[in-house]
C-alpha cells in the first residue's frame, strides 16, 4: 500500500485561507460550520514579542484510524491502495458523532443533515493525475500531497507539531515542517 | 448522459494589485468550480476572494435590472424599470443638467471596481464624460496619492520602482507598513518575499501590527512595532545615526543628490533646535533607540537593501513626509538604481499593454476626492470649483470607502440626481435615483496585468451570459452616448478593442493568448528604476527641475506651505496619538484578507475566512471591561459603529485595528451595525493632491451591551 499524505510547512502559511475556500469550491460545501480543510492560528507572547502558528487542519487519512472501529454502521474505510480514508455519506448515520469523539484530530464534520463528512483527498483530481484542490491553490505553497515516502524524503520526516495530539496515537498521514525556517 | 466540462481561462479585477488566473468550469453554460493556475512556473494562483468568485456571480443579491428610487434616499426602496426608461431617463437628466447649469455641475465620481484595460472602470466613465463634453473629476487618488507626490518631488516620475523579482538580490529588506500576505500588491509578491528570506535575505516589518507578513517574514526579532503616524520620525532618527556615525554614502549624495545638507541640517537639529536623535525618535514612535541604531546600521551597511514602502504610512496626515524621508535614506545609502536595491518610490509601473484611450477632460473643475461630501454640501459658495447637481457613480462605493460616511450621507441628500452603476445595492446604491446592473468580469471579456510585474497579462475570457439585465459600463455608456450624440465613442466590440491592445503591447499570437489566457513577456531580467540615471547621470538626469534626486526638492520650496516642507520632516498629524482624552486610542483601518476595498464583504466563503472585528490589546480591553468576543461600540464625534472585540497581542497598546471595507448599515439611531470604519474617518486630504489619511483617526471603544451573547464563532473553526 503506497500511503498518501499531506505535506505543509506552517511557517509559510499566512492563514489567508485560500486553502479552505478552494475546498470548498470543489466540493461544494456552503459556508457555515463544515470545512474540510482548516487552518487554525493560535497567538502567544507579548507585543511586540509576539508570536503567531498554523495548524493544519482536516482528515489526515491516518495509518491508524480510530474513526472506523468506532463507527457503528461500518461507514468509514480505509482504501487499501492508497490509505486514503472514506465516509458513505449515504451509510452514515446521522447525528451520531461516534467518529467525532473517536477523533484526536477533531476531523469529522457535521452539516445540517447530521452525516459526517471530510477530507477525501480529492479522488477526481488524484484520478487526472493532479493534487488535492488546496495543495495546488495555496498562493504560498506551503502545502504538498504525494505517497508519504516520496514527502519523506523531499521533506524530512517531522509528525508532530505542538497543538497536534501525539502522532504515535493514530499516525497521521502528514509531514510538518519545522518550525525556525531561513537562514538571516 | 451528462454534458462535458469546458475549461474557461479568465482571470480577477480586483484593486488588490494582483491580476491572477482563474479557470471556470462550465456545464451547459453554468459555471460549477472555480480553479486557477495549474500550468507552468510562474503560476499566477488566485487568492481566498478569486476562488469564491460563484459566490459573487450567482449571489443571490445580484442587482437584476435597472431600479428607480421609490422610498426616501438611502431607504433601498426600488422598483424595477426597463432599460429603455432607464437610459431615457439617465439622458434627459445629463442633457437637462449639463442644459441649465453646464457640464461641471456633473459629478464624474468613478472608482477601483475593475482595473483591467478595457472594463477600466474609471476609463469607462471617463472616456464617455470627456466625450460628452466633459465633466467634474474627483481630483487625488484616495489609496496612494501621497506616495505618488512625494515620488514626483524627488525623482521626477510618478513610479519608481523594481519588479519584484529583483528581491533576491537583496540582502536586506525593510517591508514598511507592507502587508502583502493580506493585501495582495501584486500576484507571488509575497511568494516572491518568502523565497527569498529563505534563500537568506534578511527581512524587517515595521508596522503597528504583528500582521500576517510580519508572522510570515520577520518572526520577532525583525518585526518592529511603531505607533501609527510617526513613520517619518523612526525614519529621520535613523538618518541622524547614519550620519552621526559616518555611515551615510557621500559619494553618492555628492553625485547624485540635491539638497543633503539642509536634510542634514534638519536632523541634525540646526533648523529647529531638536537634534532628531534616536532617544527624541523612541518618545514618538515607541521604538526602542537601540533597536533604532540597530536598524539604522543594518540598513547602511548590508547592501544592496530594499526600501519597501507600503501605502499604510502615506494614508495619514502629512503622508507625504515619511515617503520622502524613505527616499532619503535610500539615497543616503547608495541603493538607488542598482540590483537588490530600491528607491522607496510608488511602484505601480505601467504595462507596455494599452487600456481604453480617454481624451482630455473639456472641464477643467475638480474636486479634491478627500472632500467630496464638502463639496456637494457647500458647493461655489463654499470655494469648490463647481455646483454639483448631479453624480453618476460607476465601478467606487463612495460613500462606503471614503471618509466620513455620516457626513457623506448628508451630501448625497443634496444632488437632483445620482445615477449609479453597480452589482450589488451597496450603501452608495442605496442613494441612487437610478441604478443600471452591472454584469461581472466572468461575463465579459477582458485583459489585465499585474501591479510591478508588467510582464504577464492575462486573457480574461468571457465564461457565461450576463446575467439577468445586466450589461457591462462600457455597454451602458455606449447607449448613452448613442441616445447623446457623442459620435465615435466605441464603434468596435470588446473582442476587436482587446486585439488592438494586444497587438500594440506587444503580444505575437492573440489567438493563443486568448486560448491560453495567459502570456509571460519575455524578460532577461527585473526591471530596475534609474539604472541609467546612476550608471550615466550626465547623458541620463533625473527627470527633475535639477536633474539630480531631489533630497530638497525646489517643487515643494515652491508651494511655500509649512505642512510640505522642501526636506521630508517628521511633522506631528492630526488625531496623533495623546492629542485627545476623550478618543484616547488611534484607529488604523487597513486593507484586509476578507474584501478588496469594500468587495466581497459581502461573499460568505471569504467572509468566514476570518470574522469582522476590532483588534485590540487586552491592557486597552481590560481597562475597558470588555472581554474577548465582547460586541463593542467604537465611537468619535463624527459616528459609531459596532463590531465584536478581538483581543490580541498583535497590536499595541494604544491602538485599535478595524479593516475596511464592510458595509455601512445604519440602525435606527444612526450607528452602523455592521462594523463599517468610515463612519469614524476623517475626511481631510494630504496636503500636496488630496490623498486619503484614514489612519490619522481617534477613537474611543466601549462595550455594546454589558450582557451580550458573543457572535463570533468558536477559535477553531476559523483561528
Amino acid at each position: 500500500m503506497t500511503q498518501l499524505a499531506f505535506y505543509f510547512d506552517p511557517t509559510r502559511c499566512t492563514g489567508c485561507g485560500t486553502c479552505a475556500v478552494a475546498c470548498k469550491d470543489w466540493n461544494n460545501v456552503p459556508a457555515g460550520p463544515v470545512s474540510w480543510r482548516r487552518i487554525e492560528t493560535i497567538e502567544d507572547g507579548e507585543f511586540p514579542n509576539v508570536r503567531v502558528r498554523r495548524l493544519l487542519r482536516g482528515c489526515l487519512h491516518c495509518a491508524r484510524p480510530t474513526c472506523i472501529p468506532t463507527c457503528p454502521v461500518g461507514a468509514i474505510t480505509k482504501r487499501a491502495d492508497d490509505g486514503v480514508v472514506l465516509v458513505d455519506r449515504e451509510r452514515c448515520l446521522p447525528n451520531c458523532y461516534a467518529c467525532l469523539s473517536a477523533c484526536p484530530h477533531r476531523a469529522p464534520q457535521f452539516g445540517d443533515d447530521g452525516r459526517m463528512q471530510m477530507c477525501n483527498f480529492c479522488p477526481e483530481r488524484l484520478a487526472d493525475g493532479a493534487k488535492p484542490v488546496c495543495v495546488a491553490a495555496c498562493p504560498m505553497r506551503a502545502l504538498d500531497a504525494g505517497p508519504m515516502d516520496h514527502l519523506v524524503r523531499a521533506y524530512g520526516n517531522g509528525h508532530w507539531t505542538e497543538g497536534y495530539p501525539d502522532a504515535a496515537r493514530t499516525s497521521p498521514s502528514v509531514i510538518i515542517a519545522p518550525e525556525h525556517p531561513g537562514s538571516d | 448522459m451528462t454534458s462535458p466540462v469546458q475549461l474557461v481561462p479568465t482571470g480577477c479585477p480586483h484593486d488588490c494589485g494582483g491580476k491572477c488566473v482563474l479557470v471556470a468550469h462550465v456545464r451547459d453554460g453554468v459555471i460549477e468550480r472555480i480553479t486557477s493556475d495549474e500550468g507552468d512556473d510562474p503560476q499566477l494562483r488566485a487568492c481566498q476572494r478569486g476562488r469564491a468568485y460563484r459566490q459573487r456571480v450567482y449571489h443571490p443579491d445580484r442587482l437584476k435590472y435597472p431600479l428607480r428610487r421609490t422610498g426616501p434616499r438611502g431607504s433601498g426602496q426600488f422598483t424595477r424599470i426597463s432599460w429603455d426608461e432607464a437610459l431615457d431617463t439617465v439622458a434627459r437628466e445629463l442633457l437637462r443638467v449639463k442644459e441649465h447649469y453646464g457640464p461641471e455641475a456633473v459629478l464624474c465620481a468613478t472608482g477601483p471596481g475593475s482595473l483591467t484595460h478595457l472594463h477600466r472602470t474609471p476609463l469607462v466613465a471617463s472616456r464617455f464624460f470627456h466625450m460628452w463634453g466633459g465633466a467634474t473629476k474627483l481630483r487625488g487618488a484616495r489609496s496612494f496619492q501621497a506616495i505618488i507626490d512625494a515620488t514626483n518631488a524627488t525623482y521626477g516620475v510618478e513610479a519608481a520602482c523594481h519588479d519584484i523579482e529583483d528581491i533576491y538580490n537583496s540582502r536586506l529588506a525593510l517591508l514598511w507598513s507592507w502587508n502583502s500576505a493580506e493585501t495582495g500588491y501584486g500576484t507571488n509578491t509575497t511568494w516572491h518575499l518568502r523565497q527569498a528570506r529563505e534563500r537568506g535575505t534578511r527581512m524587517v516589518v515595521i508596522d503597528p501590527r504583528y500582521t500576517d507578513t510580519a508572522a510570515l517574514l520577520a518572526d520577532q526579532s525583525r518585526y518592529i512595532g511603531i505607533v501609527p503616524g510617526t513613520d517619518a520620525a523612526l525614519m529621520v532618527a535613523m538618518a541622524y545615526v547614519m550620519i552621526e556615525e559616518g555611515l551615510a554614502d557621500r559619494a553618492f549624495l555628492d553625485r547624485y543628490v540635491l539638497g543633503f545638507d539642509q536634510f542634514q541640517a534638519y536632523v541634525e537639529g540646526r533648523t529647529d533646535g531638536v537634534p532628531k536623535t534616536p532617544a527624541w525618535a523612541e518618545a514618538i514612535t515607541g521604538v526602542p533607540q537601540a533597536t533604532i541604531r540597530a536598524l539604522a546600521r543594518d540598513y547602511a551597511t548590508m547592501k544592496p537593501a530594499a526600501l519597501l514602502l507600503g501605502f499604510g504610512m502615506q494614508r495619514t496626515a502629512y503622508g507625504e513626509q515619511p515617503c520622502r524621508a524613505a527616499m532619503a535614506l535610500a539615497a543616503m545609502t547608495g541603493n538607488i538604481g542598482i540590483p537588490g536595491g530600491s528607491p522607496a518610490g510608488q511602484f505601480l509601473r505601467p504595462s507596455p499593454i494599452p487600456k481604453l484611450p480617454v481624451p482630455p477632460n473639456p472641464v477643467s473643475a475638480t474636486i479634491p476626492s478627500q472632500l467630496w461630501a464638502d463639496a456637494l454640501l457647500r458647493g461655489g459658495a463654499g470655494g469648490f470649483q463647481a455646483d454639483i447637481r448631479l453624480v453618476y457613480v460607476s465601478g467606487n462605493n463612495l460613500l462606503n470607502q471614503q471618509a466620513n460616511t455620516n457626513k457623506g450621507c448628508q451630501a448625497l441628500l443634496r444632488p437632483e440626481t445620482i445615477v449609479v452603476h453597480e452589482q450589488f445595492l451597496t450603501p452608495t446604491a442605496r442613494y441612487a435615483d437610478i441604478v443600471l446592473p452591472v454584469t461581472t468580469h466572468l461575463e465579459r471579456e477582458d485583459i489585465a496585468t499585474i501591479w510591478h510585474m508588467g510582464h504577464s497579462a492575462i486573457y480574461m475570457n468571457q465564461v457565461i451570459e450576463p446575467m439577468y439585465e445586466c450589461r457591462s459600463d462600457l455597454e451602458i455608456f455606449t447607449e448613452l452616448a448613442r441616445r447623446l450624440g457623442v459620435a465615435e465613442f466605441n464603434g468596435r466590440s470588446d473582442r476587436e478593442w482587446l486585439r488592438a491592445f494586444a497587438a500594440e503591447g506587444g503580444i505575437p499570437d492573440f489567438d493563443r493568448f486568448r486560448e491560453q489566457g495567459v502570456y509571460h513577456f519575455p524578460q532577461s531580467q527585473p526591471h530596475i528604476a534609474f539604472r541609467e540615471q546612476i550608471s550615466d547621470p550626465e547623458r541620463h538626469p533625473f527627470p527633475t527641475p535639477s536633474g539630480k534626486i531631489e533630497i530638497y526638492s525646489e517643487r515643494l520650496a515652491k508651494l511655500r506651505r509649512p505642512e510640505v516642507p522642501p526636506v521630508p520632516q517628521y511633522i506631528a498629524p492630526w488625531e496623533g496619538r495623546g492629542q485627545s482624552k476623550e478618543y484616547p486610542l488611534q484607529l488604523v483601518s487597513p486593507h484586509g484578507k476578507t474584501t478588496a476595498l469594500s468587495t466581497y464583504a459581502n461573499i460568505p466563503w471569504v467572509q468566514e475566512v476570518e470574522p469582522h472585528r476590532l483588534w485590540i490589546n487586552p491592557l486597552d480591553a481590560v481597562a475597558r471591561g470588555i472581554a474577548e468576543g465582547d460586541m463593542v461600540r467604537v465611537y468619535n464625534g463624527r459616528g459609531a459603529t459596532l463590531v465584536p472585540a478581538w483581543l490580541t497581542q498583535r497590536i499595541m497598546p494604544g491602538v485599535v485595528s478595524l479593516n475596511h471595507g464592510h458595509w455601512f448599515d445604519p440602525g435606527d439611531d444612526g450607528t452602523d451595525q455592521a462594523g463599517s470604519v468610515n463612519v469614524l474617518t476623517l475626511d481631510r486630504g494630504t496636503i500636496v493632491g488630496d490623498g486619503a489619511t484614514y489612519h490619522s483617526c481617534l477613537v474611543e471603544v466601549a462595550r455594546a451591551c454589558p450582557d451580550s451573547i458573543s457572535p463570533l464563532p468558536r477559535r477553531e473553526r476559523f483561528g
